[in-house]
């Protein structure tokens, strides 16, 4: 048909087909980026009408007991400056705007880039010498000198320099296992590198104003922050502490001050500034669904430890969100929240004062003569922690643990380690009352039941399982017939094993688990959910062994002096006395308001209870009882407690110890005993305790010279700060 | 006067000059282009849209006046004008020429200053390539041989190449298609046009190595975009990528105007009014927008090519092959750069660009081909390209 046409015609016919050809293949590509990405290009290309800000949150406040403030968030003002004037870059870029401004736009996009350096290179000086002037003005602002500022810009500029090394190492590792070695990795400014620095952080209100009145002047340069600090408001406490209640080798008739610069640090803990890889990956601020207001950013404060750690998710505020449009209106909002407030249990000034008891400057934590310490040197700086537990509810009053991170005499002494809570150590005699009322709740002790002591509880074996008067030093004397309450009070040995024995094993350390012993307590201060062991108890497993050893007899009896494979915490001892007092409530011990627990009856006979009570009345009121008098020597002897108006029930123990090393080189000295003392009191008349203190010295000695002055300072502390008291 | 003959009534006399014919159609396509030009150019720049509509008058008033110059004018300025294009371009590359008058921008030397305007020698050239080819290929013993295609190929490659030195490689690239359309045009043998589009192809990629680093880049962040690869998209494929996102984002019937402001303020596209306005008309009027935008095109290119069968002798018939080539051309390589499926060259959407002296020269061309399409031949002309079955 066409070849009626002639040629040129159907030139034309063949051109127009390729050019349909050609439009119909734009056409398709047309249609799959309008018709078919278009939606998401749209949304694209919509994202960026928006902008989104974030509202900085707050942490919550950390209150004690009677709502003084331990740890708030402050404000307060910090100056940063812009990076490429730390860098000195900025002198650089304006002095070759002043170039090109000299030369014109036109001939400045003429010339080669060699020939734009010189040029630059001749507006450089008064630029550089412009830069020193202004960080001049800077150091006159602020007071600093302007070699403190350089060094300060030095460290920024290093670090700075560091990250982005490292961020660039990792970056192009991950594009060379993308795409090898085919494309060449191009590093660009991290976002340290774009963004202005902190150079003078926590300045005063008077320098802030200074510096945003400078700001002004120097456009956009200075950025005067409104930072958020954490702040412990009172953790520098001064306590008086009257000395003329002290034993008497250490009594005087004046009070003394102590400084105390940080109290129950080690309870509430601190923040850190520095937001760790570890946070954003547990909870990240963008996530793959987007973001979450609480999440973790660079710059946030995380708790590093104590309080601030383990209450993180109460304390950790939500970020609010705004979003703006380009014209910086507001399209919506996401309010900020600050994080919840916490009021702790703890009472801060009684704190203060048990931290004060416990400090050097007082020296009762030190080894004395009158302590009569078989390997120690007198002087040596003694270990130890305190708890005080509110009997009904369970609640921690106080908690200290010597040495403090103050305490630079023991820095090796580990001081990061909260003894208090978190020390485990052998129960020794304090564990008795808690046998006494297990037995008689399991039938297998009447209460008027006679044990005789004869020294030594195996018939043949006289240098093993003794009472502990049945020694050379005590000339080998017994303790005859016992009743209970009578054998607490002097704490006989003999009468325990016995009791260990008719309760069994098996029975024994229930009954010690039903007392919270192996359950994990310091966790359940503050986290009602916690899971876990704390301590150690014998497990099925050594049962069996022991069994198979034929050991089980002897380990029997040991445990029910508290000695043998059980580790507790003070906290422990004093919150499974507590539950004694509470005629077998048990109840964890709580350091956050709020979480006190129901009781849970642990099933102990009341009987029991009255009978492990009447001995521990006796043990610190009878003449006789253990935790009675100071018996400095021969001569002289005087009550352990010097309070008036205080009803008292307490227990000594003296428990055997591993090797004490006072540093990790020196030699470890052996055959030394912690020192427990646990107190119980009440006002005068009262018949059940109201507050426990449990007092542990490391390797201290005698439980009721070493420990037994401590709890009684630390009574006379609680009545200082009001307890106690008799309520009319 | 009139004749009877045979078959009816003739007139003796007719005008050299026809009132009702497609030039008219290409004039309106045109203007229609450039208003629609004017339009996409004041979404983001209003200033520069009204100074395109005065351009634009000036192009139209130099196309009217080009409109009135006789055809054989042209055929005998041809090769002068081929030589002074040649010149002008050898001019911008001759080293201290001081920059007052070769404008320098982005450290391309494309411009000359002539005072009130800048203007491209390389666009002169295309005007100056068409005529000179066509001049060349109205003989057959030059278009049915070889060696008449090889001067042909020896007449194209001088502005290429200096153009390309420039540097300007899509303006040397729509060389390639206007050589080739009206070497088809004019009948040349396909085994023939085999064997120059083998060494037209030779003859690009052995320009490869000339092209500056920016060039190569460009390429190779085309490359990777098509092949789905997102790492170039914020340095050498940053402008690429915006582009299609934002022709993307008017979907099917466009985002309107407001929103077209806003989106472009948000997301900078470079060259939006420029060499990317395809990509603000895809955003503001979507799908069905750009679709009509060729159309117009579309129009206008078929009417050049009415304008083509409307005369017999050989040069305007070329000439208007040519010149509508060039458009069309022009108008689908800077399409299929906002699109992402040719490499980004800085090449403008002709009509609609914002650019003096592109609107001005595409106006002249619409010139010429009005010119074309308004003359009658002389009654006694002789159809060019007029053999049939012949083999092709």
């Amino acid at each position: 048909m066409l070849k009626n046409v002639i040629l040129f015609h159907r030139r034309l016919i063949v051109l127009s087909t390729l050019c349909f050809f050609v439009l119909i293949l734009l056409t398709v590509q047309l249609g799959r980026l309008t018709l078919m990405q278009g939606e998401q290009s749209l949304q694209q290309a919509q994202a960026r009408l928006e902008k989104t800000l974030f509202l900085p949150t707050w942490r919550g406040r950390i209150l004690d007991r009677n709502g003084i403030v331990i740890a708030e968030d402050v404000a307060s003002y910090a100056v940063a400056i812009d990076w490429d004037v730390i860098t000195g870059d900025r002198a650089i870029a304006y002095a070759e705007q002043d170039a090109r401004a000299a030369l014109g736009h036109e001939r400045w996009k003429s010339i080669s880039s060699e020939e734009r350096e010189a040029i630059v290179d001749g507006y450089l000086p008064a630029r550089l010498e412009e830069l020193e002037q202004f960080w001049q003005v800077i150091s006159t602002a602020s007071g600093e000198p302007r070699g403190d500022i350089e060094l300060r810009l030095e460290m920024i500029r290093a670090e700075v320099e560091h990250t982005a090394q490292v961020v660039w190492a990792a970056q192009e590792k991950a594009h060379r296992k993308e795409y090898g070695d085919a494309v060449q990795f191009d590093p660009r400014p991290i976002r340290e590198q774009t963004q202005p620095h902190v150079v003078l952080p926590m300045v005063s209100d008077d320098v802030g104003i200074a510096f945003e009145l400078l700001s002004e002047q120097y456009n956009g340069v200075i950025h005067v922050e409104h930072a958020r600090q954490r702040s412990y408001p009172n953790r520098t406490q001064e306590v008086i502490v009257d000395q003329s209640t002290l034993p008497k080798p250490m009594r005087k008739y004046n009070a003394i001050s102590v400084e105390l610069d940080d109290v129950a640090d080690l309870i509430v803990g601190e923040v850190r500034e520095d937001v760790w890889a570890e946070d954003i990956v547990s909870k990240p601020f963008r996530t793959s669904e987007g973001i979450d207001l609480a999440g973790y950013r660079i710059g946030d404060e995380v708790g590093k430890r104590g309080l601030e750690y383990s209450l993180e998710k109460q304390l950790r505020g939500k970020r609010g969100k705004v979003v703006l449009n380009r014209k910086n209106e507001e399209l919506s909002r996401v309010p900020v929240e600050g994080g919840q407030d916490v009021r702790m249990t703890l009472d801060i000034k009684l704190q203060a004062r048990i931290e004060a008891v416990l400090s050097r400057e007082l020296g009762l934590m030190e080894v004395k003569d009158w302590h009569r310490n078989a390997k120690l040197a007198v002087g040596s700086p003694l270990r130890g922690a305190v708890v005080v537990l509110d009997v009904e509810t369970s609640e921690i009053l106080a908690m200290a643990s010597t040495p403090a991170l103050r305490d630079e005499e023991d820095a090796y002494g580990y001081p990061w380690l909260n003894r208090a809570a978190n020390g485990l150590y052998p129960p020794g005699s304090i564990i008795k009352p808690l046998v006494l009322a297990a037995a008689i709740s399991d039938g297998v002790l009447q209460q008027n039941e006679s044990i005789d002591c004869a020294g030594h509880y195996f018939e043949h074996v006289k240098d093993s399982a003794r009472c502990w008067i049945y020694r050379d030093q005590y000339k080998f004397r017994t303790h005859g017939l016992l009743q209970p309450v009578e054998a607490i009070a002097r704490s006989c040995n003999i009468f325990f094993y016995e009791l260990g024995t008719r309760l069994g094993f098996e029975r024994l350390l229930f009954w010690l688990q039903q007392f919270g012993m192996s359950k994990p307590i310091s966790a359940l201060m503050t986290n009602k959910s916690a899971r876990g062991t704390q301590g150690h108890i014998p497990s099925l497993v050594d049962i069996e062994e022991l069994k198979n050893r034929g050991a089980i007899a002897f380990e029997t009896v040991s445990i029910a002096i508290g000695q043998g494979a059980l580790t507790w915490s003070p906290l422990h001892a004093a919150s499974a006395y507590a539950t004694l007092a509470r005629g077998g409530g048990w109840k964890s011990p709580s350091l956050v308001n709020g979480m006190s627990e129901e009781e849970v009856s642990i099933g102990l006979d009341p009987e029991g209870v009255s009978l492990a009570l009447a001995g521990l009345k006796d043990s610190v009121s009878q003449r006789y009882g253990t935790g009675s008098r100071l018996r400095f020597n021969a001569d002289y002897e005087e009550p352990t407690f010097n309070a008036s108006g205080i009803e008292l029930w307490g227990k000594t123990g003296t428990a055997e110890a591993p090797a004490y090393k006072l540093h990790a080189n020196s030699e470890p000295i052996t055959g030394l005993d912690h020192s427990w003392f646990l107190v119980m009191a009440a006002p005068k008349g009262e018949e059940q305790p109201q507050i426990v203190v449990a007092v542990l010295v490391e390797h201290g000695g005698s439980g009721g010279r070493v420990a037994g002055p401590i709890a009684n300072q630390i009574l006379h502390a609680l009545r200082s700060e009001g307890y106690l008291e008799l309520t009319e | 006067m009139s004749i009877q003959t045979r078959s009816g009534t003739k007139r003796l006399h007719r005008s050299p000059f026809r009132t009702i014919h497609v030039g008219w159609i290409i004039f309106v396509g045109a203007f229609v282009l450039m208003l629609i030009g004017v339009e996409a150019i004041s979404t983001t720049r209003p200033d520069t849209a009204s100074r395109q509509l005065l351009l634009g008058g000036v192009g139209m008033i130099c196309a009217i006046i080009v409109a009135c110059i006789p055809q054989q004018r042209f055929r005998q300025a041809s090769w002068w004008l081929y030589g002074a294009a040649i010149l002008l371009l050898l001019f911008l590359l001759i080293p201290g020429v001081p920059d007052a008058v070769v404008h320098p921008r982005n450290g391309a030397r494309r411009w000359l200053n002539l005072g009130f305007i800048d203007m491209q020698p390389s666009e002169l050239a295309k005007i100056a390539f068409v005529l000179a080819m066509a001049s060349h290929l109205r003989f057959k013993s030059h278009y049915r041989s070889f060696k008449g295609l090889l001067i042909a190929l020896f007449v194209a490659i001088p502005p290429m190449f200096l153009i390309v030195l420039e540097p300007d490689l899509g303006t040397a690239m729509l060389f390639l298609p206007a050589l080739l359309a009206m070497l088809i045009a004019a009948g040349a043998k396909f085994k023939h046009l085999l064997a120059i589009g083998l060494l037209s192809l030779i003859t690009a990629s052995a320009m490869y190595p000339l092209l500056r680093p920016h060039q190569k880049d460009r390429i190779q962040a085309l490359i990777a975009q098509a092949q789905g690869d997102t790492r170039f998209q914020q340095s050498i494929g940053y402008q690429g990528a915006r582009a299609k996102m934002l022709a993307g984002a008017g979907e099917a019937a466009g985002v309107g105007e407001s929103m077209a402001i806003e989106l472009l303020d948000a997301n900078h596209l470079p060259e939006e009014h420029n060499d990317m306005i395809f990509a603000v008309i895809a955003l503001r009027w979507g799908f069905w927008g750009a679709i009509g935008t060729w159309g117009i095109y579309l129009i206008l290119g078929l009417g050049g090519l009415i304008a083509a069968v409307g005369g017999k002798d050989p040069f305007p018939r070329l000439v208007a092959v040519g010149l509508t080539t060039m458009i069309i051309s022009q108008m689908m390589i800077n399409s299929a750069m906002t699109m992402g499926v040719a490499p980004i060259t800085g090449l403008t959407l002709p009509f609609v660009s914002a650019g003096g002296s592109s609107l001005v020269i595409a106006w002249l061309m619409v010139g010429i081909l009005f010119g074309i399409a308004l003359r009658r031949d002389p009654r006694m002309t002789r159809e060019g390209f007029h053999f049939t079955g012949e083999r092709e």
